[in-house]
């Protein structure tokens, strides 16, 4: 008995610390077989769902019997009626024994004993097998010896009840973990998920902040763009674009919008509207940069410069056009501006070729010398008018300006110490005449400019015996020019230039400049009420008389020509006893500027 | 004389030009009608009387003489232009015309003017 209850005190401790359920059951049949003096001993377990038990663990068995052999659960198995009636189960000679048929690895082992109980399963659950002593001598078994078993048995039910719990726990557990894992995992996913959603979203926001940033740049770009939709209508379009187009499509091959749309191209041909960049754009065809004139309803036509590009669907349908067009309307006028600058510059250049050719051809002088000095003087007379044009930027000329430029000499005061000083060359007919026909009279000294100014004045003073510059009395001057502010048109400024120098000539060579006491008088005046004509009368006094029998001459008919029949005028001339009375008429609204 | 007293109507607005022209033309034995320095003179002119040729000045005092080639062109008048725009300058419907380029020398005209004047 004691060791009996030693044995189990034993079991106890080692079942309380032993994890491994195996090690428990081959334990225990152990210490049983030892406790109770059996060769044999062995913990069938009830496989759950069938109707059979397993040899679990086992002492004194020989190899492939523990782990391998199985009974089963039917009438005429003891363990059947150990489960079935809860007792223990009790053979003392299995020779006489008739409640049941011992299995054959039993036989074979040579048993001819033995004793099982019930190993109990946990509160609810099905028992967990059966702990059974095998003798291979015959015997009798105790009450005592039932009871240890008994004891013995529920020690095994508490250690493996024991054991499953924790396996339950350490299930539940693992469990837990992996579905704690799961979890994580399943969170790591979605995180990664939502990373990738921001990274996403990033990328599309800083996309459309850079097309916003374009959309800056093309609605401000000084060139129109657009895309077009194939029935011709402005899809989107910038500013500019909108501007220049005038309207909210293009015309297009297949639209007939075409009648209200005027333009030509380079040559000035008529471009059809299905010619136009855009619409061949919607035909698939690339045009770039066509310059045309482009009118819009009625507006101003103005150039443009157009292309068009074919934009391709994925099936390389054409989807749209891209036109582009730009403002070029102040880079052609300007370059038709400069081209007819051009034209007109050397226009005038040949034109005035023509006429020097023309002065040096019809001039005729007995000597070279006085060749040289007619014509320099008629060139002179050219340049002056065009000197004073180009002062004026071509509008036109001051008569004054013009006609003291020929009389210069005669127009101021002459004092008698600054004789011998020859005018400047610029001074026209009068300077040459004097310089070389050696004027009996002395010619002031002063600038050309400052004689016309001083002329003036001598003239509003009328003042003779004037002293200029504090010296001697001076001479009143020989010509007087008196009449309004008159700007000649630019067309008339060279021909009655020309005019006046031939006067001019005439009265230094034969007329009142030629004598010592000669006077000429200019005087003019504008009548508006008739279309602005000019009514000039030249007067000269105290000149020699003329020939009786005067022909026309060189001069009278560059007079005519100019004064008749270039400007439209009339010249009347009359040889009176004190001198030539020649009066100029010239409508001055004749001329066209320029 | 090979110009026969032919009658050349000259349209020509500088007064010195229009009178070197003038002297050649009598030189050549031609007569002169003119000159006229505008359109409207030369159409006057020409209303007037059949001129055997004409010359004619492109630009008269900033107007274009194209009105008076058209004129000559549709009466079957032989012309001759002189123009300093050169024959590029040369209105639509003239590009063929005979061209003088200004300045020019006073014999070609003339001879130009034997060559176009249809034979008596």
């Amino acid at each position: 008995m004691l060791r009996q209850q030693t044995v189990l005190a034993r079991f106890g401790e080692f079942a309380l610390k032993a994890e491994d359920i195996d090690a428990i059951l081959t334990e225990a049949c152990r210490l049983v077989g030892e406790a109770l003096g059996t060769d044999l001993a062995k913990v069938m377990e009830h496989e759950h769902g069938q109707d059979r038990m397993l040899l679990r663990a086992g002492i004194g068995w020989r190899p492939g019997v523990v782990g391998h052999v199985r009974v089963n659960l039917s009438d005429d198995a003891a363990e059947f009626l150990a489960v079935t009636t809860g007792e223990a189960v009790i053979t003392a000679d299995t020779g006489q024994e008739d409640r049941f048929r011992l299995p054959a690895f039993l036989v074979e082992h040579g048993v001819r004993a033995f004793a099982n109980v019930l190993i109990l399963g946990g509160e609810g659950r099905p028992p967990f097998g059966v702990l059974e002593v095998d003798s291979v001598t015959p015997r009798d078994f105790l009450d005592s010896d039932v009871a240890f078993l008994r004891s013995y048995a529920n020690l095994i039910g508490g250690a493996v009840e024991r054991l499953r719990a924790i396996a339950a726990l350490r299930a539940s557990n693992q469990e837990l973990e992996r579905r704690v894992e799961e979890r994580t995992r399943e969170l790591r996913r979605a995180n990664d998920r939502l990373r990738q959603a921001a990274r996403e979203r990033d990328e599309v926001q800083a996309s459309l902040r850079e097309a916003a940033g374009m959309q800056t740049v093309v609605e401000h770009l000084p060139i129109g763009a657009a895309l077009i939709a194939p029935s011709g209508d402005v899809i989107i379009g910038n500013p500019e674009f909108r501007r220049l187009l005038g309207r909210p499509r293009i015309p297009s091959a297949d639209q007939g919008h075409g009648d209200a749309w005027i333009a030509f191209d380079g040559e000035g041909r008529r471009i059809k509207p299905q010619d136009f960049p855009g619409a061949r754009a919607l035909r698939g065809e690339v045009t770039l940069g066509v310059d045309f004139l482009h009118a819009v309803d009625d507006q101003q036509p103005r150039w443009c410069r157009i292309s068009g590009v074919p934009v391709k669907g994925p099936d390389r349908r054409v989807i749209a056009a891209l036109v582009v067009m730009i403002d070029v309307d102040d880079e052609h006028r300007a370059q038709e501006r400069q081209a007819l600058l051009t034209r007109e510059v050397d226009h005038r250049a040949k034109n005035m070729l023509a006429v020097v050719q023309a002065a040096l051809r019809l001039t005729r002088a007995e000597t070279i010398d006085s060749f040289v000095h007619a014509i320099e003087g008629r060139i002179a007379a050219l340049a002056r008018a065009q000197t004073l044009l180009a002062a004026d930027r071509w509008s036109g000329a001051d008569l004054r300006s013009l006609i003291q430029g020929e009389l210069g000499p005669f127009l101021v005061t002459a004092a008698p110490e600054a004789q011998g000083a020859a005018a400047p060359e610029a001074q026209g007919a009068a300077a040459l005449e004097a310089q070389g026909a050696a004027a009996p009279e002395a010619q002031g000294a002063a600038a050309p400019e400052a004689q016309g100014a001083a002329a003036l004045e001598a003239q509003g003073a009328a003042a003779p015996g004037t002293t200029q510059n504090g010296a001697a009395p001076c001479q009143a001057p020989r010509a007087s020019l008196s009449g309004e502010t008159v700007v000649l048109p630019a067309g008339a400024a060279q021909p009655f230039s020309m005019a006046i120098h031939e006067l001019a000539t005439n009265a230094i060579k034969y007329g009142a400049l030629s004598a010592p006491d000669g006077r000429l008088a200019v005087s003019w005046t504008l009548d508006r009420a008739a279309g602005q004509w000019l009514r000039l009368r030249w007067v000269e006094t105290g000149g020699p008389p003329p020939p009786p029998h005067r022909t026309p001459g060189f001069g009278s008919r560059v007079l005519h020509g100019t004064v008749q029949d270039q400007l439209g005028g009339r010249v009347t001339m009359a040889w009176e006893a004190p001198g030539l009375v020649c009066d100029l008429e010239i409508p001055l609204h004749r001329q066209p500027p320029g | 004389m090979p110009a026969d007293g032919r009658r050349v109507l000259v349209v020509e607005d500088e007064a010195l030009v229009a009178m070197l022209v003038e002297d050649a033309l009598l030189d050549a034995g031609f007569s002169v009608i003119g000159p006229a320095a505008t359109v409207e003179e030369a159409m006057g002119f020409l209303a007037a009387e059949r001129p055997d040729a004409v010359v004619l000045d492109l630009n008269l005092a900033g107007e274009t003489s194209t009105p008076v080639a058209d004129a000559l062109a549709l009466r079957g008048i032989p012309y001759v232009i002189a123009t300093g725009y050169g024959a590029s300058g040369l209105p639509a419907g003239h590009q063929k015309a005979m061209v003088l380029a200004k300045p020019y020398d006073p014999s070609e005209l003339t001879a130009m003017l034997g060559r176009i004047c249809a034979p008596v």
